[in-house]
């Protein structure tokens, strides 16, 4: 087994992930990146270059908003789901759960032979 | 020599310069417990330790590079966001603190400041695609809604549409102009009413007048909807002035069709005028023209006729000194042929042209048809050959049978459906089946050219003429005229439908 998720099997989840790390609190691009490099125990590496389009993309389509704060002394944008966005995930987390239960169904003889 | 302060927090380090900015711990700046030292603590130990450090000279030029690389790499993207200044600087702070918050971390890990800063700059990867992410998120959010926008104007406009369509008056997409007649010259007002009551015609009068019946009665035209409108919106005084015209146009076509009994010897011509207008209450004016050539106030007249209408007898009459009358404002205008005024009147064929056959072609016709030509061939070039033995009319042409046969080579007339027997009637060609067709309109005047008058055409040199405008006939004829060609297109309508009851 790689130490890496195959990129095309990130690529369509990858929306998702970043809105499930934002549902419980506010977070900034690189926390977010963080989060998600900690969750899939390193095998999935959100790179800068691909997180910050992906973020604003979601903020346009209004599934997440953002602030800037600058207590820190640094100036910082952070970001939160909206409610749009929280449905969003709640539709599409139910989605792939049916799916991930679907390929899984199809691939349990393979998995079991495998193993 | 420059002095700082260092800030630990969480087992973090941070540096803060002189000017109060934080700056990412170096492994080789000697203050740093990294090698092995205590940083230098000066007040009293809080949450937050500071101490005073020195950065070396060296550690100084590492700091200033590398500070200046990431400073060059979100200028050259800032520079590549075709995006206004706001949403630049924006991006470019967000990439700063995201690059100096990597920075601090892989310094936090061991790495150098300088593989640090090489290392977050890769992870971002090329500026320039970069730059074009960004550019196509807001480049698809702005298509997205020009899309919207598009979507919402073609809607609108389709909105727009029907509520205009539901709006537009009932009956305006339907039915032709109802008939009137324009007089020509500078009166604008001249109209008059055409009334079925030919004294040739068999029963004008009758239930089963077409026209009675016809869209031209109904208040369906758009000729008549745009005469309102017009009407509406100048309100007052024309309207007034065009009802009462048409409506004293009408009252002397009554004149015009009662049955009359006129016995007048030798009686002047301006005495025969006075006497008419003072029976009937209707003024008529003789033109100088007709005065000059033929119709002399003092002229001496003499006629007699019994039980014929007045538009009869003042025809007959004024044919024998080449006159002829018109309507004018409810005014009876005499005329020498050449200089009466000509009246403009419409006639509604909607139904004709819908009852009509399709005009194909000229049936070779009889038994030996040769090759059927159709009459305009210069308008369709469309040819065929009629079958031996009837040729292949469907329909045939009104012409034909009053030609003999249409085609050139046709030998024994009679063509369409309705072959010989029918075929000799210049209607004939009418009674078949089709569609409507623009021959079908040049079929009508030809008819009419031919049948009404025929020598008063502008294609024979003559000066009234005629033309279609949608299905609604327009004519510019002297009044006898006119009324005829009225006459006619009653006969061939009332033809059609009893041809086509279900049509």
């Amino acid at each position: 087994m790689s130490d890496r998720f195959q990129r095309d099997l990130v690529r369509g989840s990858i929306d998702l992930m970043v809105l499930s790390v934002l549902a419980d609190q506010s977070q900034y691009g690189y926390l977010i990146q963080q989060r998600i490099d900690q969750a899939s125990g390193g095998r999935v590496q959100l790179q800068a270059g691909t997180l910050y389009p992906l973020l604003h993309k979601l903020e346009k389509a209004k599934l997440i908003k953002s602030r800037w704060d600058d207590s820190t002394g640094r100036k910082r944008k952070w970001y939160e789901l909206t409610a749009k966005g929280r449905k969003r995930l709640k539709a599409d987390a139910a989605e792939w759960k049916q799916f991930a239960e679907c390929v899984l169904g199809l691939l349990n003889p393979v998995i079991k032979g495998t193993s | 020599m420059r002095f700082g302060f260092i800030e630990s927090c969480h087992q973090r380090y941070f540096v803060i310069d002189d000017a109060g900015r934080r700056v990412p711990r170096q492994p080789n700046c000697s203050t740093l417990p990294l090698n092995g030292r205590k940083p230098q603590i000066f007040g009293q130990r809080t949450e937050t330790k500071e101490c005073r450090f020195r950065f070396s000279p060296r550690t100084e030029r590492i700091h200033a590079m590398t500070t200046q690389e990431i400073d060059n790499y979100i200028a050259l993207v800032s520079s590549m966001l075709r995006l206004n200044k706001l949403q630049r600087e924006e991006i470019g702070s967000e990439l700063r603190d995201h690059l100096a918050t990597r920075v601090e971390a892989l310094t936090d890990a061991g790495y150098s400041h300088e593989d640090a800063v090489r290392m977050s700059l890769e992870e971002f990867g090329d500026a320039a695609g970069l730059a074009v992410q960004f550019v196509s998120v807001v480049n698809q959010h702005r298509k997205r809604w020009m899309m919207r926008f598009a979507t919402f104007s073609i809607a609108g406009v389709f909105c727009l549409i029907i509520g205009a369509m539901a709006m537009w008056p009932k009956d305006a997409r339907f039915g032709g102009p109802e008939r009137g007649v324009a007089q020509e010259g500078n009166d604008p007002f001249a109209k008059t009413e055409r009334k079925n009551d030919d004294p040739f015609a068999k029963s004008k009068k009758s239930n089963d007048d077409p026209f009675a019946k016809s869209p031209i009665k109904k208040n369906n035209d758009p000729f008549a909807k745009q005469n309102k409108t017009v009407r509406r919106a100048k309100k007052g005084s024309q309207e007034n002035e065009f009802s009462k015209t048409r409506k004293r146009n009408a009252e002397t076509e009554k004149v015009l069709d009662r049955v009359v009994d006129l016995n007048f010897k030798d009686t002047e011509f301006s005495v025969f005028t006075g006497e008419i207008e003072k029976l009937y209450g209707v003024q008529i004016y003789t033109t100088q023209s007709a005065h000059d050539e033929g119709l002399a106030k003092d002229d001496i007249i003499n006629l007699s006729f019994n039980s014929l209408r007045l538009r009869t007898v003042l025809t007959t009459f004024l044919d024998e000194y080449d006159c002829t009358f018109i309507v004018r404002d409810g005014m009876i205008v005499i005329g020498t042929r050449d200089h009466c005024p000509f009246a403009v009147q419409t006639f509604n064929c909607q139904r004709i042209l819908q009852l009509m056959p399709k005009i194909a072609y000229v049936a070779g016709g009889g038994g030996f048809g040769g090759p059927g030509q159709k009459l305009r061939p210069q308008k369709s070039g469309k040819e065929s050959a009629g079958a031996a033995g009837g040729g292949d009319a469907t329909g045939g042409d009104f012409s034909g049978g009053s030609t003999g046969g249409g085609g050139p080579s046709g030998v024994g007339g009679g063509g369409g459906s309705f072959g010989g027997s029918v075929g000799t009637h210049p209607l004939t060609g009418l009674l078949g089946g089709g569609t409507v067709d623009p021959d079908k309109q040049q079929k009508i005047v030809e008819l009419l050219e031919r049948m009404v008058a025929p020598d008063s055409w502008d294609s024979t040199e003559g000066l009234g003429s005629m033309e279609f405008a949608g299905e609604i006939l327009v004519v510019r004829q002297h009044g006898p005229q006119l009324h005829q060609i009225g006459q006619v297109l009653d006969d061939l309508q009332t033809l059609l439908q009893k041809q086509y009851p279900n049509k």
